[in-house]
């Protein structure tokens, strides 16, 4: 019964960002960066990209955030819309803290910005803080006196605590250890379970990807362009157990092998 | 640590307690006249005779460095927030900021001192001019020098221009603010002194004392004024350098010493 409506609603979904003809180019005289014909993200899903350094994985995350103009075409993202303040929110390769605040500073601090600041109770905070796994005694920590993974989760708070409508993620765990990565791996996952949240995931580990997705993007290179579009057909609870199944190995194989053609295609092409 | 900060001072020490010795021995031994080369003892003594004066001299001195040190500060670092605004604005004007730091200042100075009188504002104004430079050039660079990660979370939360000027550009540039400000300081004391010397008595400080007793026949005198004058610069660099860095550890809290705040 309940599989039935979530395979109906499929058709149904709302989109959150769209991209259509997109191209980038870094400035006149340089080659095309990336190019996106069609692209729809749907609300909720967990939308994974991969792809060689260089094939504009980054690019597409920065287009959908807003940082960077296309040179042709049209990006229709929450960012985009000047009249939402708040609705993207940004988890970057490193924790991207400021040094001079504590934590929780740290976490309210895109609360403090645009042209509508907003309050955002202590109670809020506390919630926040103990969604991502830390807890309110962090709060008054210095950033820069936190360890790499807890530095992380206050850079997801600090990403969550505007209610965003759209999460994005540029390869946030490539700096830590295996074992505190595939812990912040299901930890988002979850968040992303919880509250429904649309998240775009920039990494270049497959099993990440797999493990965290409903679909994965896979670049190709030269020129960089999805060169496939995979839907992970995984339970959508994701638990640490999954990672030992034949279902997720297989899984695995088939991006792998998507990421080896795409890299064949680029030789050629 | 403690090893080598104690080498730290002992070693410079026992090198200035050597060469005031050498200097006592050289006077004793070739009986050089006082006038040419006063002996270490007699600028104590010197010292000591004038020491109400030379107190009363390096206050008037200091309080003029404080007010052109201030204003450079405040000044330093507008001009900073203008230059960090734009290409145009730091292509047009930064060769006017390094005609600041070029110009003599012993020809500037008697210009200021007809323009703006026999007086402390003009020995203020000179302090000003010598000092102003460091803290536009290190308060740019810190303005400019802004992670470009950071820059795009503000942008991504369409961040207002004061918004990204206050609660980052501003607390980033911290650490290059007080360095040049350091910096500075040394140079505010040179420029109220090198005031007063052409103010002369208008305005009392070490500069005029230095003036009057270089025509006068007690170098010891003199001796023990630039003495003074110079211990001042060292007076002044230190103060000026211990609350800069105590403003760092409030502002940064752990981030220099690395251990868990309070």
């Amino acid at each position: 019964m309940a599989d039935y409506l979530v395979t109906n609603s499929i058709d149904t979904k709302v989109s959150i960002a769209e991209l259509h003809d997109v191209s980038v180019r870094f400035n006149t005289s340089s080659p095309i960066v990336l190019q996106v014909q069609n692209l729809t993200i749907h609300s909720g899903d967990f939308v994974s990209v991969v792809g060689a350094s260089g094939s504009g994985k980054s690019t597409l995350l920065r287009l959908i955030a807003g940082l960077t103009q296309p040179t042709s075409g049209t990006v229709k993202s929450p960012s985009s819309d000047s009249s939402s303040p708040a609705a993207t929110g940004m988890v970057f390769q490193s924790a991207n803290l400021v040094p001079w605040r504590t934590a929780e500073g740290n976490v309210r601090l895109p609360s403090e910005l645009g042209t509508q600041p907003t309050q955002i109770s202590s109670d809020r905070i506390d919630e926040l803080f103990q969604l991502v796994g830390l807890t309110t005694a962090d709060k008054v920590k210095q950033a820069s006196a936190l360890s790499g993974g807890m530095q992380m989760r206050i850079s997801l708070a600090r990403a969550l605590v505007r209610d965003p409508n759209l999460l994005l993620m540029d390869e946030p765990f490539s700096a830590l250890d295996d074992l505190l990565r595939m812990q912040l791996e299901e930890d988002v996952r979850r968040i992303h379970a919880a509250q429904a949240l649309t998240t775009v995931l920039v990494t270049h580990n497959i099993a990440e990807a797999v493990f965290m997705s409903d679909r994965v993007l896979v670049l190709g290179n030269r020129p960089s362009t999805i060169h496939k579009d995979l839907k992970i057909n995984l339970t959508a609870e994701r638990s640490g157990q999954l990672r030992n199944t034949p279902q997720f190995h297989s899984a695995v194989a088939e991006v792998t092998d998507a990421l080896r053609s795409a890299a064949a295609a680029g030789q050629f092409g | 640590m403690s090893q080598r900060f104690y080498l730290s001072i002992i070693a410079p020490l026992t090198a200035l307690v050597l060469a005031i010795f050498c200097w006592q021995a050289v006077v004793w031994l070739t009986g050089v006249s006082p006038i040419v080369m006063p002996a270490p003892t007699s600028v104590m003594m010197a010292l000591k005779k004038e020491a109400p004066k030379l107190l009363n001299a390096a206050m008037r001195t200091s309080t003029a460095a404080i007010l052109g040190l201030f204003a450079s500060t405040i000044l330093g670092v507008i001009c900073a927030f203008g230059f960090s605004q734009s290409r145009l604005i730091r292509t047009t004007f930064y060769p006017f900021a390094i005609l600041l730091q070029t110009v003599p200042i012993i020809a500037v100075a008697p210009i200021v001192v007809i323009s703006f009188g026999r007086g402390f504002l003009s020995v203020a104004l000179i302090s000003m001019i010598i000092s102003i430079f460091p803290v536009i050039t290190s308060t740019t660079t810190g303005l400019l020098q802004v992670e470009a990660s950071l820059l795009e979370l503000f942008r991504l939360n369409k961040a207002t221009w004061w918004q990204e000027l206050w609660k980052l550009r501003l607390p980033s540039s911290l650490p290059y603010m007080i360095s040049g400000i350091r910096i500075a300081g040394g140079a505010a004391i040179v420029g109220a002194i090198v005031g007063e010397f052409f103010v002369g008595s208008g305005q009392p400080g070490l500069g005029a004392m230095i003036q009057k007793k270089s025509q006068g026949m007690n170098m010891d005198e003199l001796y023990a004024t630039v003495f003074v004058a110079t211990l001042l610069g060292v007076v002044f660099f230190s103060v000026v350098t211990l609350i800069g860095e105590r403003t760092l550890k409030t502002h940064f809290a752990t981030s220099l010493s690395g251990s868990p705040g309070k």
